[in-house]
């Protein structure tokens, strides 16, 4: 941020010095030389942090007119491809699992929103940031929420085509058939002061503008959920180092 | 006939067209902007700071901005672990009062806020910190997942004055089950503010530099915190040696640390 008091300042001196300069008669004197002027400023820290539900790989983006696409677990021994489906387009930065098939017997439904959220940090503060994601509230019994990241961490000024990670799975992926968050799938099922963490993008420790993206994996692990409309809202926190 | 067939032809060329072309991207995403990102200043006991903070909504959407405060440790991932605001210890969380406390921002707009650290009137010395959460309103509609940008602007004031201060309170080094030799070394901020840490490991043998490994980068470790630095590095060939710890972490004088490690 410069100093505007002391370019205020600075620019007075200067109005003063040409005045005092303007020769009041023949006889004055003139000096040569140089002189440096000296131009201080201080920067501040600045941070952006950029949230793109459903979005595009290729541009790391909002897909705001595109179809989400929900995959589904089809192993035996869960509910299968119809437990899930597709989602609709995408409209105020929901993604949407729409109709979600409440399991039967010892089954899971697992539906996985590909290419759920794009994460997006910039900032000159050279000594980092740190990015964690939370629930605003625990889901309710019987629902599992996972954030599997989609590729590592992408960083650069500007930003390069395709930067971003996409999502792997598919309807045969056994990564998916599970009945909670498994290996490097980050819960999404703390408090608002117990955040999650998401590795690559936790404790980074340089200035730049930074990209990862994710898909949510959906678990439904209870035979009794009641038919309803569930919404869950998920928090993302920037803080600089 | 020869006209339908080439108006056919066109239409499906037409279609073909429509098809390729991209779609026109409906807006989307959330964005906030916060300058300054972090705040440090100096005052003295009974005084308040005012502080404009400018938000900026980084988004083609307008937002409903929410602000409030919290206090916060850090783990020895770096996480960040955020808590109700407490008036006791370090914390200045109840210090801090904002104004406007909400707003809304129309896409691609920014809000100035007065950020205000009143500062009690009694014994204080050293750094106090918070966070000030400026969060945006998630959209209030039913079904599915939404989301909500929320910036922690970290705030650190100095009452009176301030020292860095630390030390290295243990040094370890174990072998994996890959073979690789891993270094922990623990730093504890025995001083009246946070620090940043940096610094190196050497591995010694017969007194020569056989490796070295730096440690991460800015390593941020809060008033009165510890710290658990890992390094990990090649398999040593069967020998003695002396792990050393050099750690920087912005005072006067480094401070470090040493162990014996015999490597088999």
């Amino acid at each position: 941020m410069v100093s505007l008091r002391s370019f205020v300042a600075f620019t007075a001196l200067v109005i003063i010095a040409c005045a005092v300069a303007v020769p009041a008669s023949a006889n004055t004197t003139t000096v040569t030389g140089s002189v440096n002027p000296i131009v201080e400023w201080n920067a501040a820290t600045t941070g952006t942090l950029n949230l793109y539900p459903n979005y595009v790989a290729s541009t790391g983006v909002t897909n705001g007119s595109g179809i989400g696409s929900v995959v589904a677990a089809t192993n035996a021994g869960y509910t299968g491809a119809s437990g899930c489906t597709a989602a609709p387009a995408q409209t105020s930065n929901i993604i949407d699992f729409m109709n979600v098939s409440v399991p039967t017997g010892t089954n899971t439904t697992a539906c996985d929103y590909q290419n759920a959220l794009s994460i997006n940090v910039s900032t000159n503060d050279t000594t980092g940031w740190n990015v964690t994601q939370n629930l605003q509230l625990a889901p309710g019994a019987g629902f599992t929420l996972c954030a599997i990241l989609n590729g590592s961490l992408y960083s650069g000024t500007p930003r390069a085509a395709a930067p971003m990670g996409a999502s792997s799975a598919t309807g045969s992926s056994a990564s998916i058939n599970e009945t909670s968050c498994a290996g490097s799938q980050e819960t999404l099922g703390k408090n608002n002061t117990t955040p999650t963490t998401v590795t690559p993008i936790t404790n980074q420790t340089t200035a730049g503008t930074f990209f990862q993206g994710e898909d949510v994996l959906l678990l439904l692990t209870s035979t009794t959920i009641s038919v309803g409309s569930y919404t869950a809202n998920m928090t993302v926190t920037l803080t600089l180092n | 006939m020869m006209y339908a067939a080439a108006r056919l032809a066109s239409l499906s060329a037409l279609a073909a067209t429509l098809g390729a072309a991209p779609l026109a991207a409906a807006p989307g995403g959330l964005g906030l902007s916060v300058t300054p990102g972090k705040i440090e200043l100096t005052i003295h006991p009974g005084s308040t700071a005012n502080i404009p903070v400018l938000v900026r909504n980084d988004s083609p959407l307008p937002a409903h901005v929410v602000l409030s405060m919290a206090d916060f440790t850090v783990d020895d991932a770096g996480t960040y672990h955020y808590e109700a605001p407490s008036p006791n210890g370090t914390s200045l969380a109840t210090w801090l009062a904002v104004r406007p406390r909400e707003f809304d921002i129309a896409a691609g707009s920014f809000q100035q806020i007065q950020v205000s650290v009143i500062v009690p009137d009694r014994e204080l010395s050293g750094e106090y910190a918070g966070v000030l959460f400026i969060q945006t309103r998630p959209p209030r509609e039913p079904g599915g997942m939404t989301f909500s940008a929320r910036f922690a602007d970290k705030v650190y004031a100095t009452v009176g004055s301030a020292h860095r201060d630390g030390r290295v309170d243990r040094v370890d080094a174990e072998r994996d089950g890959t073979g690789k030799e891993h270094y922990r070394v623990v730093f504890h901020n025995t001083g009246t503010m946070h620090v940043y840490l940096n610094g190196r490991i050497e591995i010694r043998r017969d007194g020569a530099v056989v490796q070295a490994l730096a440690l991460p980068k800015n390593v941020l470790v809060e008033r009165g915190g510890e710290r658990t630095i890992e390094v990990a590095g090649n398999r040593l060939t069967p020998a003695p040696y002396d792990i050393v710890a050099i750690v920087d972490y912005g005072g006067d004088t480094r401070t470090g640390g040493r162990v014996h490690f015999d490597a088999h």
